[in-house]
């Protein structure tokens, strides 16, 4: 089976610093790292190729740094990595960024199945993998929770509602969730030889596309945590019903129960 | 694993890549094992670096490097609980010798430099062990992974885990290295600027003496980055043990003088680190830095010059990890790793710069280890100063106020000796 | 008034600065707020090991004020010690009167440094 992942990298969210006084994110070289349910979009498809053979080919659409994501793709066990690149996409709006991976998919050719995952570590939109399913005119299955593809795929999708199992038809689209798999850490030796694998660096000129419309962001803020604070003590035993009794008063009051 | 390697390095920091770009450019192939997440991810330091060795060594240097500002000032600060004494050095540094950094973002720049030149630089990889067969070093493991090489560039940084196993180097004292623990503090570009009164891209190196370290042996730093300040606190284990210093504590103490309260308090903490650092100076070297198979450059060999009013040492690393790899060069050459074979790596240490600075200033760690420069004199001259400068009813000459307050802490002999012995050694 | 990252708030709403009442000093912060300030990404193994037979008989117990992210206290007269939010110094290991089981964690986990 040929499979075409879809590959974002994103800010490392985790390691994001805020500027304590405007509360802005600090971007301007902060880490990045392979958005964790692209990740896991991987994962899945390099499970796949291991069992029923194919190819796992990636595609990447940002700025110039996300190139660097490359080598862990290919560590990771990839055939083959493409990558779109140009200054202006670090806030492309998600129909530019569909449209884009959908030409570069065109590029590529063949593929049975377009995995990638159901949002970004950072922007979180949930949108690109159901643009390029529209834009390429095929069924789309968000946010799956498990897949197998011996004997025709199956796909399990998180709805919110309900787990909704999907018979799905070749090719399609899927979006995958966090829970879907564990992803590998390459190992030493996958990394060294990686670590040479060339890969296909496109410019949006070559696929005949431009930055039009920037997404503009109006804010990003921390949300507001504040402790209450509340101790309740109970030193020796004989106190602790009274001690719990405090507690669940104190959530009561809090409306948590 | 196929594949053998001319040399591993271990650790991406200044030493490991400066080995690895040399190297690289020879044509080796060679591989950097950090055991960050990334580059510069364990990296911590004050802040100030030497241009001269960076600049020799890569021509793009001063177009590329990730320079916060250049010093344009040194000031040192004597400090007691309430009061500071500052004098400060304004000058035209028009060779621009020495330049503020974040270590973490330089190392990245760094090893964008030895992957450019074609080295690799494999960062998440925690190197555990040698291979050694028949007392030769012939490659290192990984968790369950090996790998081969001619030889091995142990630039694993102050603590030395592989040094150890290879037998190369006992671990510190407490006595000769220090705990460095910093904050770097978010304040805008401009407010840097008024502060501190600096054009764009110029910047002040301060040291600080007494109370940051609650007069224990050491001292604090305040660097400009371009729109942080870097502050710490560095003292001696022993020091630090001895006067039972709350070693976690000890930077918020420093943040909330009234002197540096009032320089950052537009500012807020972004980050927290701490890292140990070399005090020893030529007596922290190994007798032996290299082995079969082995090379020590950087940290864990010790290069770190305190003068007292300046420490040195990520220019030290690097230059070290060039000698390493002019080593390693010409052992590949004459197909020779064996510990004869490589010592002439000492040789070329000897002759650099890397020991005769350090054997210039050999005497400054054993004066620096004298803790009346940290706890005395700092207290005495703050509290001199502060009389001599107040105006009242029975203001009295500075040399009556100087006895007064040298009574019982201070004689005239050993302060004339402790100067006399500053101004030879430092 | 607190914000983000658990630091207080320079200026009120009417931008004044509320601390000029407390005179010329600041406000701490607590080792707990500044361990807050750096990422980790935590193993499931602890990468330090105390002997606790050892540990209970020592009497220095310097490691409870050297370690710079307190990670080292005393309960009921027994050291305790957690490894999550250890800065990697290697302070412990040196002040420590006795052999302690030392190293970094595994490549990758521990804590991510931006301003090192």
């Amino acid at each position: 089976m040929d499979i075409i992942v879809c590959i974002k990298q994103s800010y490392d969210v985790q390691q994001l610093k805020f500027d304590p006084k405007t509360g802005e994110p600090m971007l301007a070289g902060a880490p990045r790292k392979m958005s964790d349910m692209d990740r896991r979009a991987l994962e899945e498809a390099l499970k796949i190729k291991e069992n029923l053979g194919g190819t796992v080919k990636t595609v990447t659409v940002g700025p110039p740094e996300s190139r660097d994501v490359v080598k862990e793709i290919y560590a990771m066990g990839a055939d083959e990595a493409f990558v779109v690149t140009d200054l202006k996409l670090d806030k492309a709006d998600p129909d530019l960024t569909a449209k884009i991976i959908v030409e570069t998919i065109k590029k590529i050719g063949n593929f049975d199945l377009i995995l990638a995952g159901a949002a970004s570590t950072d922007d979180y939109s949930w949108q690109i993998p159901a643009k390029v399913a529209a834009l390429l005119d095929l069924p789309f299955f968000p946010n799956a929770v498990s897949m197998t593809v011996d004997g025709g795929l199956v796909v399990e999708s998180d709805l919110g509602d309900a787990i909704y199992k999907y018979k799905a038809p070749l090719p399609s689209v899927v979006s995958v969730s966090l829970e879907i798999n564990e992803p590998r850490i390459p190992t030493l030796s996958a990394i060294l030889k990686a670590s040479r694998k060339q890969f296909t660096d496109f410019y949006l000129q070559d696929l005949g596309l431009e930055v039009v419309t920037e997404l503009e962001v109006r804010k990003v803020v921390m949300p507001k945590v504040e402790r209450k604070n509340v101790v309740v003590e109970a030193t020796d035993p004989s106190k602790m019903e009274d001690g719990i009794k405090k507690i669940l008063d104190e959530l009561r009051k809090e409306n948590v129960i | 694993m196929e594949e053998k390697f001319d040399a591993i390095i271990v650790g991406a920091g200044a030493a490991g890549l400066g080995a690895a770009y040399r190297l690289a450019k020879y044509g080796l192939n060679v591989v950097v094992l950090e055991r960050g997440q990334r580059i510069g991810a364990k990296n911590v330091y004050g802040g100030r670096i030497y241009t001269h060795v960076f600049e020799k060594e890569i021509p793009e240097f001063r177009k590329e490097a990730p320079v916060e500002r250049w010093v344009k000032k040194e000031r040192l600060t004597l400090m007691n609980s309430d009061d500071a004494v500052t004098l400060e050095l304004f000058s035209d540094f028009s060779a621009n010798d020495s330049f503020i950094a974040i270590l973490s973002k330089f190392n990245e720049w760094l090893g964008k430099k030895v992957e450019d030149a074609g080295g690799l630089v494999i960062p998440g990889i925690k190197v555990d062990d040698l291979i050694a067969e028949n007392g030769t070093i012939k490659g290192i493991t990984a968790g369950d992974e090996k790998l081969y090489a001619d030889v091995v560039i142990d630039a694993e940084g102050i603590n030395p885990i592989i040094a150890k196993k290879a037998g190369l180097r006992d671990d510190w004292k407490p006595n000769q290295v220090a705990v460095g623990v910093k904050e770097v503090i978010k304040i805008s570009e401009n407010t840097v600027n008024d502060i501190f009164q600096l054009n764009e891209g110029e910047g002040v190196a301060n040291l600080f003496l007494g109370y940051p370290t609650n007069y224990a042996l050491g001292g604090g730093f305040l660097y400009t980055n371009k729109d942080t300040i870097s502050l710490g606190v560095v003292i001696r284990i022993d020091s630090a043990i001895a006067k039972r210093i709350q070693v976690y504590d000890i930077i918020e103490d420093f943040r909330n003088h009234p002197f540096i309260h009032r320089i950052l308090k537009e500012g807020s903490p972004i980050e927290y680190s701490a890292h140990l650092v070399p005090e020893e100076g030529l007596d922290g070297i190994p007798r032996n830095l290299v082995g079969d198979g082995i090379l020590l450059a950087g940290d864990v060999a010790g290069f770190v010059l305190n003068r007292g009013l300046t420490i040195r040492g990520v220019d030290l690393a690097f230059l070290s990890g060039l000698l390493a790899a002019e080593t390693v060069k010409e052992a590949h050459e004459a197909g020779d790793f064996s510990r004869a074979s490589l010592s002439s790596y000492e040789e070329k240490l000897k002759n650099s710069i890397v020991f005769s600075e350090l054997e210039a200033f050999k005497r400054a760690s054993g004066l620096l280890g004298n803790l009346r420069f940290y706890e005395t004199y700092p207290q005495i001259l703050c509290e001199v100063l502060k009389d001599a400068y107040t105006v009242g009813e029975n203001s009295r000459k500075i040399y009556p106020i100087l006895r007064e307050k040298m009574k019982g802490r201070l004689s005239l002999f050993t302060m004339i000796r402790d100067v006399i012995s500053a101004v030879r050694n430092l | 008034m607190s914000d983000l990252n658990g630091v207080n708030d320079v200026t009120n709403e009417n931008g004044e600065n509320p601390k000029e009442e407390l005179g010329e000093k600041g406000e701490k912060l607590s080792i707990e707020a500044r361990l807050g300030l750096v990422a980790f990404t935590i193993d499931s193994e602890p990468h330090i090991k105390l002997r606790e037979e050892v540990c209970r008989e020592c009497k220095p117990r310097y490691c409870l004020f050297v370690c710079p992210a307190k990670l080292y206290t005393e309960e009921n007269g027994e050291i305790k010690f957690n490894y999550e939010g250890c800065l990697e110094c290697g302070t412990c290991r040196i002040a420590c009167p006795q052999e302690l089981d030392w190293n970094y964690p595994r490549g990758g986990f521990g804590a991510h440094y931006q301003y090192g």
